[in-house]
């Protein structure tokens, strides 16, 4: 720079420098001498000019600048390593000591007064969970009818993140209609109990590929005699049924995946009575030579899936949800018995997960001259709605223990009759409703006590802590006058109940000003760990003031965690911490990777999922996030990543073989596929994921105008090739130097998880092997330009591929747990953490690490911080 | 088939290429200007009627070729000359990642994609986004219409996904927007609708209370709750007062369903005229219209043969010579100084880019009114699709109604200006 130019600027500087503290003359000289050149209004460097920056902290913006520079500083990134002047350790760290000193002298300046942690209202999961506990419908769906949430600080917990309008307001007022007329019984016994076998002939588009040839009915493990498989010519589909084909519950045999033409329902039962339904699955797989039934070539997965039928249940257009996968062992039929819920309209679809997309009805000849594998169903049953006690635990919840009468129109009492929905078979399902049995409803001799004594059990439940006796006066006086008005007890009372489910003290979590009590911190563990409501014996503990002991919370921790229930605090951080939820927001592109399924998909979530949670019941360290010596997987993935000696489509541990990167999140498909585009990787979303995801870095945003990397699947050219031109720049060189490395060793993956050592491409390049690539996928993919996984990391250590990488990584195992941690405390406290909790933070982190670095030692000590207990 | 030509645009990229980019921060630039340009115009309602026909538009007769003001129309646009200047023509547009052939014909306003998956679930359509809004403003806060519909086809979606059914009957739509309820009816709609206000009334007193016991920025963060309720009362009450006003007086008689299930140009006309009532009663501001035309499924499929071709082509002519008639309709009523056309956005198109190979790409689409700039061939690219979405958004702009994002939108429509 030109020396006159140079010091106009410096004297410019001093002059706007003027603004800071005049007591930090040492500042500003550091300042001046280390950072101005870059950092002036003329060059402004990242969009900083020093002299431009004001010193009041009291300003956000202004703060978060001054951090930023703290911890670049700190971190030695800053000045780069470049520059002809660069301060001496000693001169660094009295610069960050004394910043520090004042940055946390404003940060807790801004934060006395009031509480940390906004009001916020619970997020869509939380609500539908309370709901589900309080009501015990485990399977009532009110998530999806709720505007989305939105995302802060990487979580929905946030308040920023939401947001609430008078079209969330009339979902909420739909959602607890839609409870209420769950919860409430409205007949003295349960619904009559249904027991049926179904077989999939019985579905009609079943029954027409069965005379297409897509699969064929067996009995006794063998072709049916009756109804020989289709062959030349195409059995008549009346004929058949007339004869009886397809209600004779023979096994149906199929080849053909579900796909746009083709869904199997067991479509005879469509559920009338939401409940807890049974269920027994029996199948086996097998393999097809022509017309015999040979051994299969290994044992093969279907799927059920839970349809909810819309209108009258004609079509294929209905959405499902899958219940699971479950192994069908070679001619060796199994029974599967899984308890699920059904709601009104819902039934039961399947699938033949596992095999690979075959349609034979073009196909000349048929079945007769297919030889592939194929899976058989011989039935389903069907049984319910279970119900252990009646009236259900959700209307006795609202109702208690009182009769239920039947009330008869034009009777002597001037109450108007409840509203009651009738019940009809909308489908072509052949279950019918009960008979009609009149109109019944809770009776009560003493309306106001009932509804004093209901509503002091109900309210405190509802809404999480204890409720003042006006409160719930003011809720009994709304039931009196609904009473006065003409309503039934039973109406009067939902009155006040759907009030109750619509109010501020339900919808929020509620705590006073002031610190956290026993009851907010009651809900801050069972929101953290089962994403709903406390219960019982934690609301006990809080009643009696005992959460304020160590030991107490930690017993609690270890129960909530033991729960079933926990399995949702899982879903709910992996779906944010790790983008699962994303899981599907792009298609895998068929040409480049036909062998991609639905079945792997599901397999990879599950994978990661039960990964976590393996992590948390060994209380294994945070190394494990990135290097592992086990993986959870079922046959399928083991399949994808090469892993021989596993079976079936159930996750469970497995040693990873000498030589095997997986096993970790880092390595995991889930993962790979969320940063990836369908079609295409690049090294700039994955590192930046690794970066911010599992080391809590996250790197700087892109400076506007810089051009952006078009991806070549013609195979001429590598996206590390194309990535070099702009990675060449000393500038942007200072943020990839970070981001890439991890995105370079992940380039062995491609975008759907699978290990590669040349691109795939269509267009030029070699034929591809098939690999574990199932026979009956049609592969028109080639190889393209081999892969470079190689880098260094920005302090120079080098690595040859994913293998080293890991090592690398693996080896700082503060950074991982401390990102970690950090995920934890801003999801369960719904909160940013500011500078001053760093020190908070770093003692958990070292308490955490002398105790073994475990995940699970981890959670316990989040529990028990003092950030946790911050209100 | 099934070409995956969805690549997320980054940022960047929309910024770099394509052309007048109109993203998301042109929603606030452009509101001033609607302020001054139409300071007493801005309180006439803006609609949107939105078409689907789910067997596809033959492309080779649809897509002119010029890109531009000054192409050259096709034999499908010659039906629609008369209105030229008030249609923008759109090629190289799909929803990324909606496949499946015919399963596509539900994604049409909702842009979810692979709707031909296990597990799909639909988002909500544009013009239940709109009703939810600014429904409450009319009678009926949106109507869902079908022809010939066998199977329960229909173009709107709740937020969950759920089908809305849709109504097929011409018949049944007339007497429900014109003919009165019976007293029973409105009596019992009216005391819902009073408890719902009541209950809310009562959950507002409530924030009192709580306020009491919070901190003053969480007495703040509570307000919008109470602004919330307070909303949702004020359209109870408008909804309240619907049930109690009669219903408009039209000359026009009610119509006689059609027959044949085979004759959906006829049954077009029809729900088309029962249309042009509903928008000049302004009975409501959101109509969607599914026509299936299954019944010609095979024709569509012509593998090239021209006699079927021929066939298929009368059909679809005759299709777009109603909507022809639909639009001389709308701009011929007038309201205030405009034309019932300048506030209506007449949206038509079809889930196929080409029903003989069951792609769901370069979907032939087309937007009449609604006040836009039109007159023009909008062409992005076909190899890589322009997200559909993105003309929700313009639409959804037009409206008045702030989203910050729609399906699987990335911004408005580029080139299409707002008039």
């Amino acid at each position: 720079m030109n020396k006159i130019i140079r010091l106009a600027g410096i004297a410019l500087l001093g002059s706007a420098f003027s603004t800071l503290n005049a007591a930090d003359s040492g500042r500003t000289t550091f300042l001046q001498t280390y950072c101005a050149e870059c950092h002036d209004a003329e060059t402004k460097k990242g969009n900083l000019d020093l002299g431009a920056l004001s010193a009041d902290l009291a300003v956000n913006d202004n703060f978060s600048r001054w951090v930023k520079m703290h911890d670049r500083i700190e971190a030695g990134e800053m000045p780069p390593k470049k520059s002809k002047t660069r301060p001496t350790p000693a001169e660094s760290a009295g610069f960050i000591a004394g910043l520090k000193k004042d940055l946390l002298a404003a940060d807790t300046k801004r934060l006395v007064g009031s509480p940390r942690t906004s009001l916020r209202r619970l997020t869509n999961g939380e609500y539908e969970n309370t709901i589900r506990d309080l009501f015990d419908l485990p399977g009532i769906t009110l998530r999806a009818g709720l505007p989305s949430d939105g995302s802060a600080h990487g979580f929905d917990t946030n308040n920023e993140a939401l947001d609430i309008s008078h079209v969330t307001m009339a979902k909420y007022v739909e959602a607890a209609d839609h409870t209420l007329d769950m919860a409430i019984a409205t007949q003295p016994k349960p619904p009559i109990l249904q027991k049926v076998r179904i077989s999939l002939a019985e579905n009609y588009i079943t029954s027409l590929i069965l005379c297409q040839g897509d699969g064929v009915l067996l009995r006794d493990m063998q072709p049916d005699p009756q109804f020989p498989p289709a062959g030349d010519t195409q059995p008549d589909l009346i004929a058949s049924g007339q004869a009886g084909a397809f209600n004779r519950m023979s096994t149906v045999g199929l080849f053909r995946h579900q796909g746009e033409s083709f869904k199997p329902y067991f479509d005879r039962f469509a559920a009338l009575y939401p409940g807890r339904y049974n269920l027994r699955l029996s199948i086996w797989s097998f393999g097809w030579d022509k017309g015999k039934v040979i051994p299969a070539r290994g044992t093969e997965a279907a799927s059920l899936s839970i349809v909810h039928i819309s209108e009258d249940g004609r079509g294929l257009n209905h959405p499902d949800d899958i219940l699971g996968y479950y192994d069908a062992p070679s001619l060796k039929p199994q029974v599967h018995e899984v308890t699920t819920w059904l709601n009104f309209k819902d039934l039961v679809g399947f699938n033949v997960a596992s095999l690979a997309p075959v349609e034979l009805y073009n196909r000349k000849g048929r079945a007769m001259t297919f030889t592939g594998p194929g899976i058989a169903c011989d039935y389903l049953d069907l049984e319910g709605p279970i119900h252990a006690v009646w009236p259900p635990v959700g209307h006795r919840v609202l109702f208690g223990d009182l009769p239920l009468v039947e009330l008869k129109a034009g009777d002597k009492q001037a109450a108007r009759l409840p509203l009651r929905k009738t019940i009809r078979q909308e489908t072509e399902a052949r279950n019918q409703p009960d008979p009609g049995n009149g109109i019944w409803s809770v009776a009560s001799s003493q309306p106001q006590a009932d509804a004093d004594r209901l509503l002091a059990g109900f309210l405190p439940k509802a809404f999480r802590r204890p409720v003042a006796a006006e409160v719930r006066s003011a809720y009994v006086a709304t039931v009196e006058s609904r009473l006065k008005a003409g309503d039934c007890f039973e109406s009067a009372m939902r009155w006040a109940y759907r009030a109750a489910l619509c109010s501020p003290d339900f919808l929020y979590h509620v705590q006073p000003d002031g610190a956290l009590d026993d009851f907010a911190l009651a809900n801050r563990l069972s929101y953290f760990l089962w994403n709903s409501l406390p219960d019982d014996e934690l609301l006990a503990l809080a009643t009696s003031k005992r959460l304020s002991d160590a030991s107490a919370v930690r017993a609690q921790v270890e129960r909530l965690l033991k729960d079933p229930r926990s399995q949702r605090f899982i879903d709910d951080f992996l779906g944010q911490w790790l983008k699962l939820r994303s899981i599907a927001a792009n298609d895998a592109d068929k040409k480049l990777y036909p062998e991609f399924n639905l079945y792997l998909q599901d397999s990879m979530v599950a994978e990661t999922r039960a990964y976590f949670r393996e992590l948390i019941e060994k209380d294994l360290n945070a190394s494990y996030l990135v290097k592992s010596d086990f993986a959870m997987l079922n046959e399928r993935l083991a399949v994808h990543y090469g892993i021989p000696g596993v079976q079936g489509s159930q996750i469970r541990r497995v040693p990873v073989p000498e030589g095997s990167c997986r096993g970790p999140f880092l390595t995991q498909a889930a993962i790979l596929k969320i940063t990836a585009n369908g079609t295409t990787t690049s090294p700039v979303p994955r590192g930046a994921f690794v970066m911010t995801h599992l080391l809590g870095k996250p790197p700087q945003p892109p400076p506007p105008g810089v051009g952006s990397v078009e991806p070549d699947v013609r195979g001429a050219t590598t996206i590390r090739q194309l990535l070099d031109k702009h990675r060449a720049d000393a500038a942007c060189a200072s943020c990839h130097a970070q981001i890439d490395p991890p995105g370079f060793a992940l380039e062995s993956f491609d975008v759907i998880g699978g290990q590669r050592e040349r691109y795939r491409s269509i267009g030029n390049g070699d034929n591809a092997p098939r690999g574990s690539i199932d026979p009956f996928i049609h592969i028109e993919f080639k190889l393209g330009p081999p892969v470079d996984a190689t880098g260094a990391l920005p302090d120079g250590q080098t690595f040859a591929g994913i293998a080293e990488y890991q090592a690398l990584l693996a080896k700082d195992t503060t950074t991982l747990l401390k990102n970690l941690a950090e995920q934890f405390m801003v999801y369960t406290t719904g909160r940013p953490l500011s500078f001053s909790d760093r020190a908070d933070m770093a003692r958990l982190v070292e308490l955490t690490q002398k105790q073994g670095g475990g995940i699970r030692t981890l959670i316990h000590n989040v529990a028990a911080s003092t950030l946790f207990r911050t209100h | 088939m099934n070409l995956n030509l969805f690549r997320p645009l980054s940022r960047r990229t929309a910024l770099k290429g394509l052309g007048v980019v109109l993203t998301l921060p042109f929603l606030e630039a452009m509101t001033p200007v609607l302020s001054a340009a139409e300071p007493a115009t801005d309180k006439i309602p803006r609609r949107l009627i939105a078409i689907q026909v789910n067997q596809g538009i033959m492309p080779q007769l649809f897509f002119p070729e010029k890109a531009g003001s000054d192409y050259e129309a096709t034999p499908y646009l010659t039906k629609l000359a008369a209105h030229r200047q008030q249609l923008t023509v759109f090629s190289g547009v799909s929803h990324p990642g909606v496949s499946g052939g015919h399963m596509a014909e539900r994604c049409f306003l909702t842009g979810s994609p692979h709707p031909d998956r296990g597990g799909f679930r639909n988002w909500v359509s544009i013009d239940q986004q709109a009703a939810e809004q600014l429904g409450s403003a009319t009678r009926f806060p949106s109507m869902t219409l079908a022809v010939g519909n066998e199977g329960g086809k229909t173009l709107s979606f709740t937020r969950s996904g759920a089908a809305i059914s849709a109504d097929r009957s011409p018949r049944s739509v007339f007497r429900k927007l014109f003919m009165q309820g019976n007293p029973e009816e409105v009596e019992a709609a009216v005391e819902a609708l009073r408890q719902g206000r009541s209950m809310l009334d009562f959950v507002g007193t409530q924030t009192k209370r709580l306020n009491g016991i919070l901190s003053l920025t969480d007495r703040q963060r509570l307000d919008e709750y109470s602004t919330a309720v307070r909303d949702l009362e004020g359209r109870l009450k408008s909804s309240e007062a619907w049930e109690h006003q009669p219903k408009p007086k039209v000359t026009a008689k009610a119509p006689e369903d059609v027959k044949d299930a085979r004759d959906f140009v006829k049954g077009m006309r029809l729900m088309f005229d029962v249309i042009k009532l509903a928008v000049e009663t302004d009975s409501s501001r959101f109509i969607t219209l599914f026509v299936d035309s299954t019944v010609i499924h095979n024709a569509t499929h012509h593998g090239g043969r021209p006699e079927v071709i021929a066939e298929l082509r009368g059909h679809e002519e005759g299709q777009l010579a109603a909507l022809n008639d639909l639009l001389t309709g709308l701009a011929g009523a007038k309201e205030q100084n405009q034309s019932l056309l300048d506030r209506t956005m007449v949206l038509y198109g079809t889930c196929m880019g080409s029903a003989n190979s069951h792609s769901n790409d370069n979907l032939p689409v087309l937007l009449a009114g609604g006040g836009f700039k039109h007159g023009s061939h909008l062409a992005f690219s076909r190899e890589r699709n322009y997200p559909l979405g993105n003309l929700f958004m313009s639409m959804l702009a037009r409206l008045g109604i702030p989203a910050k994002a729609f399906s699987t939108a990335t911004g408005t429509m580029a080139g299409l200006e707002l008039a």
